[in-house]
């Protein structure tokens, strides 16, 4: 009797759903629009973190050690850094090394060449120092500048590129609260449009809803084919943008990795595709179905 | 089975009022049939929009079944729809499904199971003479069978009363007299029948009980009555 009842309302939602169905695609699409920009959001989101988890793990300090500071001196700085639980790895660059590499780099440059033939050697030795974990740099450097290799130490590189790295992090904050205030304004739009097409909806089953009241129809079976008919709207919608979002990631994703590397955001897409379908089902039928329920409440007296 | 307390209905019309009835009291036993004369704009419609919920009066206690209807909340409205068949001019009836289909829309509305639908659909359309036209749409049929679709459909639910308001209206003379009598057959049957009209020739050949309405007051109430106005 129940699944009857629920059956009948369902087939009658899946009418007025249908026999309108310009209207219909109509509502669909400027729903669709909503929930593929919030999609988009998530996923640019995704990039961002990788670029910034690139970037963090890409970091490593340069400490420039003094000229004068002897090589058992900085054996023992690299065996005590080594000691930290931070560091991953250290590695020496002496400043003859440092040499040999710089002339390799700039071969064809005969005036840099000559001045460094006429300077000696000017470049420090360094010790490269990777951590576990970006967060954990911060404790290594306070470990140099305060310790007692202090004096032995010209400069730390590495506040070049934590202001690179707080820079990003800004501007994927800025992308995101735009993205969030763009999928609000659609949404708001899409909630809007929903409402108007169901209120035609009631506009044109009038007369039915007119003798469904005359033969005694409980409000649920007057109302619920309107909410059923709103829901459908965000059931589509979240299909449509499942449907065009694949292809779109699985050609782009690869241009993405070339910009990105490490970003994989098809593979990511893939394995997250059911959290995010069922996310983009459930906005998708909240939005309609909210719709619906304001638009029986104002118009549809039963 | 259905009483007026010192009913009155007013209508606002742009700022200004309308009584559409004034201080009507009477009441209707179960089996009756009651027919509400009066000429056009006198309240008969109103009256039965009265009985069904549809309005609320203004002031005063309209009791079906020894319930005021005004009482009653919006969600055991539909179970006080099912005991009251309503009939119209107009037919009301669904243009795109058949006949078949507009009475089975009705059982389905109220969540009657298919095996029922599928037994008591021919049924009812036996009572009113059109078993051969389940199939026809309502724009393939006359007047008169429109208005036996639509007292089938009032039929479905077995109801106790059926209001009908103007049936006849849009008939011609032929298909009027059988609207009456399949009215009357109903009647026999049980059924408790209001019918509103303003047909001087129905209620002079009908002999039942005759309330007469004019401009809102019941002007008269008599057995075996007569449209005198």
């Amino acid at each position: 009797m129940k699944t009857l009842t629920f059956y009948r309302i369902l087939r009658a939602g899946w009418n007025n759903f249908w026999r309108n169905r310009w209207l219909s695609l109509a509502t669909i699409s400027v729903m669709f629009l909503a929930i593929f920009s919030a999609s988009v959001l998530v996923l640019l989101n995704v990039v961002g973190q990788n670029i910034l988890t690139a970037l963090q793990n890409k970091v490593d300090v340069s400490v420039y050690i003094k000229q004068e500071v002897g090589e058992q001196e900085i054996n023992k700085m690299r065996s005590d850094l080594m000691f930290l639980g931070e560091v991953k790895n250290v590695s020496y660059v002496s400043s003859e090394e440092a040499l040999v590499k710089f002339k390799e780099r700039h071969q064809e440059n005969p005036t840099l060449m000559e001045s460094i033939a006429e300077l000696g050697n000017p470049l420090l030795p360094t010790l490269n120092i990777e951590a576990n974990n970006a967060s954990q740099y911060d404790a290594i450097i306070n470990f140099l500048e305060n310790g007692k290799y202090k004096e032995s130490i010209e400069k730390i590189n590495y506040k070049q590129s934590k202001s690179l790295i707080e820079k990003l992090s800004n501007f994927s904050d800025k992308v995101r609260r735009s993205g969030i205030l763009i999928s609000i304004i659609l949404a708001v739009v899409a909630g809007l449009v929903a409402f108007n097409t169901i209120r035609l909806a009631m506009y044109n089953f009038k007369s039915e809803v007119e003798v469904m009241r005359l033969v005694g129809a409980s409000d649920w079976y007057i109302r619920g084919p309107f909410l059923i008919e709103g829901v459908l709207y965000g059931a589509f919608a979240a299909a449509a943008t499942l449907i065009i979002l694949t292809p779109l990631l699985y050609f782009f994703s690869p241009k993405i990795s070339m910009l990105v590397p490490n970003s994989n955001i098809f593979g990511w897409y893939s394995s997250n595709f059911f959290l995010l379908f069922s996310l983009q089902l459930i906005f998708g039928v909240a939005l309609g179905g909210a719709s619906s329920l304001v638009a029986i409440r104002k118009y549809l007296r039963v | 089975m259905i009483e007026f307390k010192n009913v009155s209905k007013t209508y606002e019309i742009n700022g200004g009022t309308c009584d559409a009835l004034s201080d009507i009291s009477f009441k209707i036993k179960a089996g009756e049939f009651v027919s509400i004369a009066g000429p056009s704009g006198s309240g008969k419609s109103t009256l039965l929009k009265l009985i069904l919920g549809k309005e609320k009066p203004t002031s005063g206690q309209v009791f079906f079944k020894n319930e005021d209807v005004s009482l009653i909340p919006t969600k055991k409205m539909s179970k006080l729809r099912q005991l009251i068949g309503m009939v119209f001019q107009d037919f009301k009836l669904l243009p795109k499904r058949t006949v078949y289909e507009n009475i089975a829309f009705a059982m389905e509305m109220v969540g009657k199971p298919n095996k029922e639908i599928e037994e008591d659909v021919p049924q009812v359309l036996d009572l009113v003479g059109l078993a051969d036209k389940s199939a026809s749409f309502p724009n393939q049929l006359s007047g008169g069978e429109k208005q036996r679709v639509s007292i089938a459909r009032a039929l479905i639910h077995r109801p106790e009363v059926i209001l009908a308001d103007e049936p006849t209206g849009n008939l011609d003379l032929l298909n009027t007299w059988d609207i009456v009598r399949l009215l009357l057959k109903i009647n026999e049957l049980g059924t408790t029948i209001i019918l509103a009209t303003h047909d001087r020739e129905i209620i002079n050949n009908l002999s039942k009980r005759v309330l007469t309405l004019n401009k809102g007051r019941l002007i008269r109430d008599e057995e075996n009555g007569r449209y005198i106005l």
